[in-house]
């Protein structure tokens, strides 16, 4: 189904931007770790409806492809170290290190990200607003439809060579872990 | 949307991305912002590829430039990884301090050998 209706297309942009900003801001005020799972597999949703609402979308969902399996990937592998899940997180990057204990330095930690942030981000604003005001699209936004996507991807693409070098990543983690597994077997006999 | 409407708002979403790197230390969280900010990049480069003067050829490179992200993500992550690794051989000082505790049989289903 092709849609061209800007102005459904507009209040779809609308909801995506504002949900990836709201899945991302949310993960701050989270301390468990399914809920900051559950707000990462609707960044996914929100992400994935980025790949549809551009006009590079089919382009994108070939690599979009890789891009959410390498984060799934890690997510999971992340997970895996919690045990059953219940803990409060799986793991820190921070064990070694001394805990914060003073209100005071938590406080510091907390404003001061937001606050160089804030400068960053009103400088940028501040810099770039005169310069893309005037920039308009000349190709019009339309969500692609599937057989399009697929007319794409067989006429303007090697699907083979996609595959081949899609499969490449994979084959380089799965090698590495199999070669570590023979030398561990190794030192052991 | 305009172009500059969606170029402000993937600045909010990296600098969301920033502050989440910044202020939560676990692991999961800092890989949310991880996502926010390739995110965010991805969104730039769809918004300026669709300017008058890009064309299929931006596409093309959009395409290369992904597909160069994600593998330098899989060999970043994997030089943490060994990276950590005395090279005694010992695998009981690796406790806490690999980002991931990736075994043979977590990909062959089966017991080690």
């Amino acid at each position: 189904m092709l849609i061209e209706s800007h102005r459904l297309i507009g209040i779809i942009q609308y909801i995506v931007f504002s949900g990836l900003i709201i899945s991302g801001a949310a993960v701050l005020f989270t301390k468990d770790f399914r809920k900051t799972m559950v707000f990462s597999f609707f960044l996914f949703i929100f992400l994935t409806l980025v790949a549809f609402i551009f006009y590079s979308g089919t382009v994108f969902i070939i690599t979009g492809a890789g891009y959410v399996f390498i984060f799934i990937l890690i997510y999971l592998l992340a997970g895996s170290n919690g045990g059953n899940g219940k803990e409060a997180y799986p793991f820190s990057f921070y064990t070694d290190k001394k805990r914060i204990n003073t209100i005071l330095k938590k406080i510091v930690m907390i404003i001061s990200p937001i606050l160089l942030c804030s400068v960053i981000g009103y400088l940028v604003y501040d810099i770039t607003e005169g310069y893309l005001h005037g920039a308009e699209r000349m190709q019009e936004v339309s969500i692609n439809a599937v057989g399009q996507v697929s007319d794409v991807l067989f006429t303007d693409y090697n699907i083979a060579m996609l595959v081949l070098i899609s499969a490449l990543p994979v084959l380089f983690i799965w090698l590495t872990i199999i070669l570590e597994g023979i030398k561990d077997r190794g030192k052991v006999n | 949307m305009n172009i500059e409407a969606v170029f402000f708002a993937g600045m909010i979403l990296f600098l969301v991305g920033i502050v989440i790197i910044f202020i939560k230390d676990d692991a999961v969280s800092v890989f949310v912002a991880y996502q926010v900010i390739v995110t965010a990049a991805v969104i730039n480069l769809l918004n300026f590829s669709t300017r008058p003067d890009a064309g299929k050829f931006w596409a093309d490179i959009f395409l290369f430039q992904g597909l160069l992200t994600i593998y330098l993500l899989i060999f970043a992550v994997f030089f943490h990884i060994y990276s950590k690794v005395p090279g005694t051989g010992d695998k009981s000082v690796l406790t806490g301090y690999r980002l991931f505790s990736i075994r043979r049989t977590d990909w062959w289903g089966e017991d080690r050998i």
